[in-house]
């Protein structure tokens, strides 16, 4: 009977120990994702902060380059597909890709305009455009990061078990368009 | 085995600029190039960190001599990310880079400064108070103001933009995972007593009492330590868990000197790429 017993409660033990092992990967796993999805968020604020300027960007410039019809243009169609895309999609972001290659092809457009240049709105505004496009940076770095992070514990072991079980599916490294390494730098020296 | 290769060179390629050699902090104003006279340098690790005393703001000013390959945002984010000053929760860093070399410079601020130090207003530093005086070659005088400009906007009030956007979930997984460290505790002291209280009902029972008493305790340290282990990770460097303000404990470790000895380190503020770059 004791013996008995003892089998028994080792039994449970290993059955806790297990669980406890199951519990700490399935929690990990969990945060893990959790922090990826928080960071494709902030990817999505700052390039919603970046679409708020589009209006005032526009209005500072328009009167100065009316001509530039094309890139007024692109920018308008950039800007609606970003606003309709729907938040938290794949669309959003590439969406989001799409605005700032047309917000860079319209800053190579004002660089020409040296009367607009020297206007401070119009400095202003470009200092606050690119500013957000360093924080679309940085946001995506930081996804990349913790994507890489959800990935490698999705694949080693015990991660890659309980990821089958309980259908951790991969996630996508965001990966930026070949335009944004090479975002031209509008030269306001007087 | 090919997205084996792929997994590891994109790890590299993202890993690579986290670990790239950043010198380390010698304290509030590093001159690695060495173009700044002393009296400056002393006088301004002073102001700055007397500065850090009062605000608990952590202003600092690098100087290096060349960026190499890597591109002034890059490399600004990639050394606040080593050093993270500011204090961890408040994020209230800022890094002053300066480039000699490449002469291009750049103000990283940090998440919770903001709303205090826009973009814009960095910018205006670096063109209209910096710049004309590096053009000069007045390195001193240039950064000397660009310093006092610095601390005085971050002095100005202004009507803080919310920096600290994104709601950690990590809070409310940590304190389920307390509440079940708790449970577990009273149920380890629970099996304790039954153990000892000796009050069982027949003497047979006695017996086999132990070792389920004792297999109960094994189990609830071993829920217990996977409770533990499950916690997250919270130590990542990028991981995006800013608190709200109050959560963060303003008692300052107690620096010793007041001069330039005392230099303790950074606070582990975290940055989100706020800022301008310019050059001269």
């Amino acid at each position: 009977m004791k013996n008995f017993l003892i089998i028994l409660s080792l039994i449970g033990l290993v059955v806790f120990l297990f669980m406890g092992a199951v519990i700490g990967s399935y929690n990990n796993l969990v945060s893990l994702r959790n922090q990826a999805q928080t960071q494709e968020a902030q990817i999505e604020a700052q390039m919603q902060r970046r679409a708020d300027l589009i209006p005032n960007v526009v209005e500072a410039t328009k009167g100065g380059m009316a001509q530039e019809k094309t890139v007024f243009a692109s920018i308008a169609k950039a800007y609606a597909l970003f606003q309709n895309a729907p938040s938290g999609s794949t669309d959003k972001l590439a969406a989001g890709d799409q605005l700032g290659s047309a917000i860079r092809g319209y800053l190579v457009v004002v660089q020409q305009y040296p009367q607009l240049k020297s206007l401070d709105l119009v400095r202003d505004l470009t200092t606050e455009l690119e500013g957000t496009e360093n924080r679309i940076s940085v946001a995506r770095q930081r996804y990349n990061e913790s994507v890489l992070a959800y990935n490698q514990a999705r694949q080693s072991f015990p991660g890659s078990l309980i990821a089958g079980f309980f259908n951790f599916q991969p996630i996508p490294l965001f990966q930026a368009d070949s335009g944004s390494k090479t975002a031209p730098k509008i030269n306001f020296s007087k | 085995m090919k997205k084996i290769i792929l997994f590891i060179i994109l790890f590299l390629a993202m890993a690579f600029p986290v670990y790239a050699a950043y010198p380390s902090p010698t304290g509030y104003v590093n001159d690695f190039a060495g173009v700044l006279k002393p009296a400056t340098r002393k006088a301004l690790n002073l102001k700055l960190s007397n500065y850090k005393k009062t605000t608990t703001n952590e202003v600092t000013v690098v100087i290096i001599k060349s960026l190499g390959d890597q591109a002034l945002e890059d490399y600004s984010i990639g050394l606040a990310d080593q050093w993270k000053p500011g204090v961890k929760g408040k994020d209230n860093g800022v890094i002053f880079l300066i480039a000699i070399q490449d002469r291009k410079m750049r103000i990283e601020v940090g998440r919770g400064l903001e709303g205090n130090l826009t973009d814009v207003q960095s910018q205006h530093i670096l063109d209209d108070i910096v710049k004309p005086q590096f053009r000069d070659g007045n390195y001193d005088q240039g950064v000397t103001d660009g310093v006092n400009s610095i601390i005085s906007t971050l002095n100005t009030p202004q009507a803080s933009t919310s920096a600290s956007s994104n709601a950690s979930d990590n809070s409310g997984v940590l304190s389920i995972l307390f509440i079940l460290l708790i449970i577990g505790v009273i149920g380890f002291a629970v099996f304790l007593l039954h153990d000892g209280s000796g009050s069982s009902d027949s003497e047979i029972s006695d017996d086999s009492s132990d070792d389920f008493s004792n297999a109960g305790a094994i189990a609830g340290g071993a829920i217990l330590g996977s409770a533990m282990a499950g916690r997250s990770s919270d130590d990542s460097d990028s991981s995006d868990e800013s608190s709200d303000s109050d959560d963060s404990s303003t008692s300052s470790s107690s620096d010793s000197s007041d001069d330039e000895g005392g230099f303790g380190g950074f606070g582990g503020g975290s940055f989100s790429g706020g800022g301008a770059s310019s050059g001269w």
